[in-house]
């Protein structure tokens, strides 16, 4: 593999230990996906900052990593936390996990990261087309790549660590032209009127992921809501969360979409879409969660509006970024008048719903509904509009 | 100790260990899939489900799953109870960055396969070296 001669000296020693180790992994792992040299980052977006899958062993792996006096080459962002830090003691976290958490924020911030505990980095710090990233995070991989035209493989949580170090990626799959191109065509002309009407769109995102599974689908004749960034970033998070996808190009939206001729294609059926639908139906819902991903300023305006002059009679807990809730502070203590439960730094996913009394919920993101799955919640999956009916009926 | 015979491949993380061989044809989720306390093997259904790769060398075709599990292996690591050494017969990033993070040793593209090997190895005690771009597993076999 070829390496500069900048990366040499680092992984030679120069620059100390603890940043030789971080580029002999990128070189590793660079070497292992086949590439023949890195390339050089402008951002790193970290995931797996929750303590709870850290555990005491990966906490003291990042603060060994401070303790060396390393400071991240790049910006760098990370994802949501265990709790909200304002909010913990309402959320029923104890002090020895309090302490853990804290342990990794204090970590990651002394070493230079820009601590927004959001998945959504793509609002608070847009990338540029063309940029070239190392994002772990697997929605705003999708929304980077898909929307903006940034180029992200899908990064390992550790990983993205020691490649924000050293400001370098392995230089293949995404960040590569050839590595870009369509494998698969989707139509999705006999479902687009329905999901349209429906506002389904994430459902619809994690139907292709389930029938595309990994490569680069080609969607045509999407539904026109997905030119909205609520819609489509609800669509990507869900694209991830059923498969190993990190780009997906769509007709209208992305800037790199093209009609290429001569690739396989599939009919997307509405027949599919509806098993979708059915597998998230629970007949109780303690609550409804939105936010996932977190919802930006301009969704947290978009809830009130819909919200105003309603009762809120169910219990409605939304997640979003302490960015988001910095920017729309006013709209924030409205709803929180209207006895909506706003949490910021943490989601429905990375946090723990069972300390803030759940069994069940509703939510308007596929994403969330399969991992609270995974994790023993019932769930029942509908658009934003129907929560909000639930919400106030 | 009775006859030796090796197989070699791909060194990924440099070190030495020795343990008996624990193989599998199925890929592993070490975030969810394995408990990083004990080393078991928790992912129901799995062909090893109840085994503990602590201090095995560990054979599989490759990791899957959430990122996360890179942690596991530290963790393990950390606690004396990661398996003594990984062949995989393509190693992915999940497992290589956790290997370099525990200081696991781990190789792939081993030859001759090891996991069409399995019915007549699985078990045997086996000692891995890394050394380079070099690795080598010998299974000293009973016999």
């Amino acid at each position: 593999m070829f390496l500069t001669r900048k990366e040499e000296e680092i992984l030679n020693g120069v620059r100390g230990e603890g940043l030789a180790l971080a580029m002999e992994t990128v070189v590793k792992v660079a070497e292992v996906l086949g590439a023949t040299r890195l390339v050089e980052i402008s951002s790193a977006h970290v995931s797996g900052v929750s303590y709870k899958n850290l555990g005491e062993e990966g906490v003291e792996f990042i603060e060994k990593l401070a303790d060396k006096g390393l400071r991240f080459a790049v910006p760098t962002t990370v994802n949501p936390a265990g709790f909200d830090t304002c909010a913990y003691a309402k959320m029923g976290v104890g002090s020895r996990e309090y302490q853990l958490q804290m342990r990794v924020i204090t970590a990651l911030s002394s070493m230079g990261a820009k601590v927004i505990l959001s998945c959504i980095p793509y609002i608070t710090y847009p990338p540029k087309y063309g940029d070239h990233l190392a994002w772990a995070e697997s929605n705003a991989v999708l929304y980077a790549n898909s929307v903006i035209g940034a180029r992200t493989n899908r990064e390992g949580g550790p990983f993205s660590i020691l490649e924000a170090l050293v400001g370098r990626a392995p230089y293949v799959g995404l960040h590569t032209k050839e590595g870009r191109a369509p494998t698969i065509a989707v139509d999705m002309q006999a479902v687009r009127e329905f999901v349209e009407e429906k506002g389904y769109y994430s459902a619809l995102g994690y139907l292709l992921g389930s029938i595309v599974k990994t490569g680069i689908p080609l969607v045509y004749n999407p539904p026109n809501g997905l030119r909205r960034p609520s819609n489509v970033r609800l669509f990507l998070a869900s694209v991830g969360a059923s498969s190993s996808i990190g780009l997906t190009l769509i007709e209208g939206v992305s800037p790199e979409f093209r009609r290429v001729k001569g690739l396989e294609m599939i009919d997307m059926e509405l027949k599919d879409l509806f098993e979708i639908t059915e597998k998230w139906r629970s007949e109780e819902v303690d609550a409804i969660v939105i936010g996932c991903p977190h919802l930006s300023p301009g969704e947290l305006v978009e809830l009130l509006n819909l919200l105003k002059g309603k009762r809120v009679n169910k219990r409605l807990m939304v997640f979003t970024s302490r960015w988001s809730i910095i920017k729309a502070a006013k709209v924030v203590r409205e709803l929180e008048n209207l006895g909506v439960e706003v949490y910021a730094d943490t989601c429905m996913v990375v946090g723990d719903l069972s300390t803030l009394g759940l069994r069940s919920c509703a939510t308007d993101s596929a994403k969330a509904a399969y991992y609270l799955t995974n994790q023993g919640y019932v769930v029942y999956l509908a658009s934003r509009n129907e929560l909000l009916d639930l919400a106030t009926s | 100790m009775g006859s030796t015979f090796e197989i070699v491949g791909r060194g990924l993380v440099k070190g030495r260990g020795q343990g008996p061989l624990l193989i599998t044809r199925e890929p592993i989720s070490f975030y969810g899939g394995v408990d990083p306390e004990t080393g078991r093997i928790k992912e129901k259904g799995h062909e090893l489900y109840g085994f503990t790769v602590s201090n095995a060398i560990l054979v599989f075709p490759y990791g899957k799953g959430s990122t996360v599990g890179s942690y596991v292996l530290l963790r393990l690591a950390k606690r004396g109870k990661a398996p003594a050494g990984i062949v995989n017969i393509l190693s992915e990033p999940i497992v290589v960055v956790g290997c370099m993070l525990g200081g696991i040793p781990l190789m792939d593209n081993p030859e001759p396969n090891p996991i069409e090997l399995k019915k007549s190895i699985d078990g045997l005690e086996a000692q891995i070296t890394i050394e380079g771009k070099m690795g080598s597993l010998r299974v000293i076999s009973n016999v």
